[in-house]
């Protein structure tokens, strides 16, 4: 650049500067976003520091378990994704606990990826959509606290349940509430199964801290990846429910 | 190059001058230094990728694709600092078989320069993520977690100072409370301080004993709750306290289109930035010093890893 020409602007900018003191720097914020496509070079080194971590994982991680028919997303308060996931895990608790349950649930932060995607489901995809060691206990709860929950429910904003429940979300309470096609009764005690996490009063479910409660050491992710391994082959293709099993009221 | 234009714009329209395009080189030799902070956040042991599956995020992030962006704006800048907010770990099989040394490793080679502790990076257990630190060889910032009667006392620091150029800047980390969020069992005995208490304290003693230009914190906390707007939060953080000038955040995995600037306790700005999950964005934020005189913000760019 012309000395000259800079000389002028740097006069220009410190005399602007000077006199306007703080003001030059509002946090007037000027942003802009660089999208960097796919073709975007890797770093040769890491690479080489990853792969062996990789090629460890990939031998286990990518036997295909299940053929997804349709992409499933996981939503509030309902979702395909979610019915699918507690469903299973109330197939999966009646057979482990050999007794009858009335229902299960997944905390809405415990299915971690946005959506399970169309085609092959690998064992991998399983431990992205339950990433954490939870365990899978069987709680008995007394109608209270049976409300309670189906409330903290609705005050998240719903969560993931089987299809033996359904409700409807007024505000932040629970309303319509039907187990196994029957009206919700205080007077009854019910029985859930549900991650460990939960139980132990996790996503501010403190209260289930002190139910009455049966555990056992089998991890959820294995139990979804066993439930979906021990399909017959004319039972790999997954089966969706879209029913919407929770609906928020609006007036 | 819009940042560089905006500088001058901004010096130029405070005179009532038009603004032009000017080259940025009229301020080399001036009394300008720009620091440049890269963050990320919310990790989430995503080493690799998104696969291409046809799901939402197929093809984006990927650490080893995040280094040689990084290293490209370190050839091109020269005071860089990069940080992390927390939730390093899980989310991926990397971290289920080897409980986030790789992640650790990586970051390392990416020469991070500070940390901040997310609750899931306390999913291994408080004994696992102090197991870990080793493969990390920057410092793990956290001054609102009391870890003296754990395993992890002593492992961590409430802050540290980087200085660039001659500009100091002290750097504090806060974490979200664990009771409600993470079982006990894996925090153990960790005690959680009330954050905003804790970074007005910190914030002061960097600016006042430790005579820090720009102070820096590095929150789990999430950005804002819409549902619950008493839930401790970057957003109260900055309007709360006195001597933040620049909030990086987590927790909430918030996608930002620009930072959010709030105003703290005595008028002044704070600058809220957060920059996704996963990886798929590294955030940036340019700030300009003049000597003796508080830096601004004035140019802040969000890049995608696609």
């Amino acid at each position: 650049m012309n000395r000259q020409i800079k000389n002028v602007l740097l006069f220009i900018l410190l005399v602007s500067t000077a006199s306007c003191s703080k003001q030059v720097y509002t946090a007037d914020v000027d942003t802009s976003y660089y999208r960097i496509n796919y073709k975007n070079k890797s770093d040769k080194d890491l690479d080489k520091l990853i792969a062996p971590y990789k090629s460890q994982l990939d031998a286990q991680m990518n036997e295909v378990i299940a053929i997804n028919p349709e992409e499933m997303s996981k939503s509030r308060p309902s979702s395909v994704l979610g019915n699918w996931f507690s469903d299973a895990l109330l197939e999966e608790a009646i057979r482990i606990y050999g007794v009858d349950i009335d229902m299960s649930m997944q905390n809405y932060g415990g299915i971690r990826i946005p959506s399970l995607s169309k085609g092959d489901v690998t064992v991998g995809k399983i431990y992205e959509l339950m990433p954490f060691d939870n365990k899978l206990v069987l709680l008995e709860l007394d109608g209270p606290t049976t409300k309670k929950l189906f409330d903290r429910i609705a005050a998240k904003g719903g969560w993931p349940i089987s299809h033996t429940l359904s409700m409807d979300i007024d505000g932040e309470k629970a309303t319509n509430i039907k187990i196994k096609g029957e009206d919700f009764d205080i007077n009854k005690t019910y029985t859930v199964a549900l991650a460990d996490y939960v139980a132990d009063g996790g996503d501010d479910c403190f209260f289930l801290a002190d139910g009455k409660r049966t555990d056992n050491d089998l991890l959820i992710r294995d139990i979804i990846i066993d439930h979906l391994k021990n399909k017959s082959d004319s039972e790999k293709v997954i089966v969706q429910d879209k029913t919407i099993r929770i609906k928020t009221l609006k007036y | 190059m819009r940042r560089r234009d905006f500088i001058v714009r901004t010096t130029l329209s405070g005179l009532g001058l038009a603004s032009g395009s000017i080259p940025f080189s009229v301020l080399d030799d001036h009394d300008i230094t720009r620091l440049t902070i890269l963050h990320t956040n919310d990790v989430h042991s995503r080493v690799e990728p998104f696969p291409m599956d046809g799901s939402r995020n197929e093809g984006q992030g990927g650490v080893s694709r995040r280094a040689t962006l990084v290293e490209r704006i370190r050839n091109s800048e020269d005071n860089v600092l990069l940080f992390d907010c927390g939730d390093i770990f899980q989310g991926t099989p990397y971290f289920n078989f080897f409980g986030g040394e790789l992640e650790l490793k990586l970051m390392s080679e990416l020469k991070y320069d500070a940390c901040t502790i997310g609750n899931h990076d306390f999913d291994g257990g408080i004994d696992g993520l102090h197991d870990q630190m080793p493969n990390a060889n920057f410092p793990f910032l956290i001054a609102n977690y009391d870890f003296e009667n754990t395993i992890l006392k002593d492992k961590t620091k409430p802050y540290k100072i980087f200085v660039q150029n001659g500009i100091r800047v002290g750097v504090f980390g806060l974490g979200i409370e664990l009771a409600g969020l993470v079982p006990k069992a894996l925090y153990k005995e960790t005690q959680y301080h009330d954050p905003i208490e804790v970074g007005n304290k910190i914030s002061k003693q960097l600016r006042y004993d430790e005579k820090c230009d720009f102070v820096i914190c590095l929150s789990h906390l999430g950005y804002k709750y819409r549902n619950d707007k008493e839930k401790v939060s970057d957003v109260h953080l900055a309007e709360n306290t006195e001597e933040i000038d620049m909030i990086l955040g987590g927790h909430t995995h918030t996608f930002m289109s620009e930072p959010d600037i709030r105003t703290n306790k005595k008028g002044e700005e704070v600058v809220i930035n957060q920059a996704g999950w996963a990886g798929i964005m590294l955030g940036r934020l340019d700030v300009f010093f003049e000597k003796n005189k508080k830096g601004k913000c004035v140019s802040c760019k969000n890049t995608y890893v696609v």
